[in-house]
């Protein structure tokens, strides 16, 4: 069959979304970093005592998680755009996928996880 | 004044080339297309589109030293030496600058550029008020020379699937008018990741109208509707 497959009915989400965490990259990326820029030079303790603030783990979390999203939308364009081929580019859309997850995934771990409670 | 021409001849078996010519003229006052004219009166093999010669069929547009143009207004003054002239990118070349369209109108036709209306036909026209009127201005004056599509990298990747800037800012003229009733079907039709969004906004499309149309906007006018409707 050789007829052009198109007509997904999706489209304007994904554009949102991307839109969307663009906007939240702008804001909590800028808000974060003239939070640090403001604070330097900090030493560890500060560090330390910065991220067991929770709007600040939180809004690391949002800043990593933006991004990924991000990058997904944007990497899937990327795919579509260049790997013709449908079974290549659902295997590199898997693998794009699994790795924005399991960095989200780390990131949480990080933010959340044991080392960070230790002096609590 | 020095040109660089694409030569293409299918039928001579010969692979496309660049050929180097050079031409005795005087560029005050005139137009590219005078000089592709003058050019095919010294080898009548030269193919090349033409019909109003100023501004309005959309024939020959050419793509030259880079940018798509209407060869038509375009002047002679204005350009750098040599004077490369292509086909425009994009399209199946048919012979020199020679292109063949039909993938550009095949999308064009998918936005159905035409008035849908079931009410029943009045006595004499379908009313506009000025102000519904004055939502086609720069969306009915596309004159589908090509020069915005074939200038979209996202209608180079998908010619099949992506309708391009003057299909969609067609798409828009349509949408925009208040007598057409299809508007549903018509953002229905769109919603879709290849059909409208591999627009990525890159406005290629907005430099190179001939007619100085906006296209991205247009665009951004749909994709407007469509959140309003999804949210």
């Amino acid at each position: 069959m050789k007829k052009t497959i198109a007509g997904t009915h999706s489209g304007t989400g994904w554009w949102l979304a991307q839109r969307i965490s663009a906007l939240i990259l702008l804001l909590a990326g800028a808000g974060l970093l003239l939070g640090f820029w403001s604070a330097y030079p900090f030493d560890y303790s500060q560090w330390h005592s910065a991220f067991q603030q929770t709007f600040v783990r939180l809004l690391v979390w949002l800043v990593v998680a933006s991004l990924c999203l991000h990058a997904w939308i944007g990497l899937r364009d990327v795919l579509m755009d260049y790997v013709k081929p449908v079974a290549i580019r659902l295997l590199l859309n898997v693998l794009v996928t699994l790795t924005l997850v399991l960095c989200v995934m780390w990131a949480t771990a990080i933010l959340w996880g044991g080392n960070g409670q230790a002096n609590i | 004044m020095k040109f660089s021409l694409y030569r293409y001849q299918p039928d001579s078996g010969q692979q496309p080339a660049m050929q180097e010519v050079e031409l005795a003229i005087d560029p005050a006052g005139k137009m590219l297309l005078d000089a592709l004219i003058e050019l095919k009166a010294h080898d009548d093999t030269l193919a090349f589109r033409r019909s109003c010669r100023e501004g309005v069929c959309g024939s020959d547009a050419v793509n030259v030293n880079g940018r798509n143009v209407l060869a038509c207004i375009t002047p002679l003054s204005g350009l750098k030496e040599p004077i490369e002239i292509r086909p425009l990118p994009g399209l199946p070349i048919i012979r020199d600058f020679v292109v063949d369209m039909e993938p550009f109108f095949r999308q064009y036709k998918s936005i159905k550029p035409w008035l849908v209306n079931e009410d029943p036909e009045p006595e004499r026209e379908r009313l506009q008020l000025p102000e519904e009127r004055a939502e086609l201005e720069g969306a009915y004056e596309c004159i589908l020379c090509g020069c915005c599509t074939t200038s979209c990298p996202s209608f180079w990747w998908h010619p099949d699937k992506f309708v391009g800037p003057a299909g969609l800012l067609q798409a828009w003229r349509f949408i925009a008018d208040s007598r057409d009733q299809a508007t549903e079907e018509r953002l229905d039709y769109l919603e879709d990741t290849y059909r409208l969004y591999r627009c990525r906004g890159i406005m290629n499309c907005v430099e190179s109208c001939p007619k100085g149309l906006n296209p991205t906007e247009a665009i951004g006018r749909i994709k407007s509707l469509l959140v309003k409707r999804k949210v």
